[in-house]
């Protein structure tokens, strides 16, 4: 399990190369990224649930993103596009295709509905961290605008 | 310097600000507050943007009765976020007066010409990145070895067919099918490798992460049109990798009968 933190780790620093990602957040990116993909794993080994266990691994990698977004002063996305890397459902889409060509309809349906449940699962997450902490950018904003 | 040259050297300043940022993946209210941020250092009485990803808007009030109003149409859409960082940097440094105008100009102009990631260590790193996730999802060292190349074929097309303003729907379309190539001539012709992993690790960079991210970040801070956009793209890009790595898929089934 260790080892496949670490093949996390690196995936996530790698991938944030690849889109030009800052590099004094490049180490941080990774933490994220490993953070995210360990919760992931926990709970989709130990207790099957891979809908739940993307949920809060997305959710511990954005409220992360935000965190270290005011630490560095950058923008949040820059930690995390990269951070959820690891949890996008890529084998799932790949698998549903697969069940898909070979005419297996039932079986591509199921796979199929639990990819969109997981890439919705992440999506709330990011939604819930990103209502959390707009408030508070957004209030301090107008104070010294006055418009 | 007088007020009205003033005046238009920070819209010019916003409008190379926000289109720098769109045009290299920021999400869309940061574009707008960061060139209300600007508008706002001195002299101008009011300003209103409005961002869509594919263009930015901004009208600001100078004087009582004295309004001028620019629009910038954004074509290309990259992600870069080492620019997004750096307008980011020099707008926080622009408000605390750190840099003047024609400073933060000279940066800016600087930073939209300039080419700031190689392609050659995008490639690279999108391969070795495709290489781990192979590993991470169970394959063999094998597998990782061949995904990586494959990983970094993909990147480079996804580059190239942006470079040569061919649809994102194509490109991706053709990174997908040629996962799926690589994946059946190694693990079915030259049995080496798997087959699933190769394709899932070599299609990881091409997933829709950043258009999800901004899609619900835009829709969560009031930018509905924006967020939309967004999501129709991240659905229309996995299913154009979907359906890449689908047709050959098909077509190698229907050829031979089954795995």
């Amino acid at each position: 399990m260790l080892s496949k933190v670490m093949f996390a780790y690196f995936a996530t620093v790698f991938f944030a190369i690849s889109i030009n990602t800052p590099k004094k957040s490049i180490y941080f990116t990774g933490i994220n990224g490993a953070v995210g993909w360990l919760i992931y794993f926990l709970f989709s080994y130990y207790l099957g649930a891979d809908v739940l266990g993307s949920f809060v691994g997305a959710l511990v990698v954005a409220l992360l993103s935000e965190y270290s977004a005011r630490k560095f002063k950058m923008p949040a996305t820059v930690f995390l596009t990269s951070g959820i890397i690891p949890l996008v459902p890529g084998a799932g889409l790949y698998y549903t295709m697969l069940e898909l060509v070979q005419n297996n309809y039932e079986n591509a349906i199921n796979t199929g509905i639990k990819t969109i449940f997981i890439s919705g699962s992440i999506a709330v997450a990011i939604a819930i961290s990103s209502s959390i902490f707009k408030r508070q950018s957004k209030s301090s904003f107008n104070k010294n605008t006055n418009s | 310097m007088n007020q009205e040259t003033n005046n238009k050297s920070i819209i010019r300043v916003a409008m190379l600000a926000g289109k720098i940022m769109l045009e290299n993946g920021a999400e869309t209210y940061r574009v707008e507050d960061t060139m209300e941020r600007i508008c706002y250092i001195s002299g101008i009485l009011s300003a209103d943007t409005y961002a869509t990803p594919t263009g930015i808007f901004l009208s600001v009030r100078t004087d009582t009765y004295d309004y001028s109003t620019s629009i910038k149409r954004v074509h290309t859409r990259t992600t870069d976020l080492y620019k997004v960082n750096m307008v980011n940097d020099v707008s926080r440094k622009l408000v605390s007066k750190e840099i003047s105008l024609s400073e933060a100009l000279d940066i800016l102009e600087n930073l939209d010409e300039k080419n700031t990631l190689p392609p050659f260590l995008s490639v690279s790193s999108a391969g070795i990145c495709s290489g781990i996730f192979a590993l991470l999802s169970g394959g063999s060292l094998t597998d990782g070895i061949i995904t990586a190349f494959s990983g970094a074929l993909i990147q480079f097309i996804s580059l190239f067919t942006s470079a040569r303003n061919i649809s994102f729907f194509l490109g991706n379309m053709m990174a997908g099918a040629v996962a799926a190539v690589i994946g059946i001539i190694f693990s079915i012709i030259f049995k080496i490798g798997n087959l699933d992993k190769i394709i899932i690790g070599s299609i990881i960079p091409l997933l829709p992460g950043l258009a999800i991210t901004s899609a619900i970040r835009d829709t969560i801070y009031g930018d509905l049109v924006s967020g939309t956009v967004r999501g129709v793209e991240a659905i229309l890009i996995a299913v154009s990798i979907a359906s890449g790595v689908g047709i050959i898929l098909r077509t190698w089934f229907i050829i031979t009968g089954g795995l």
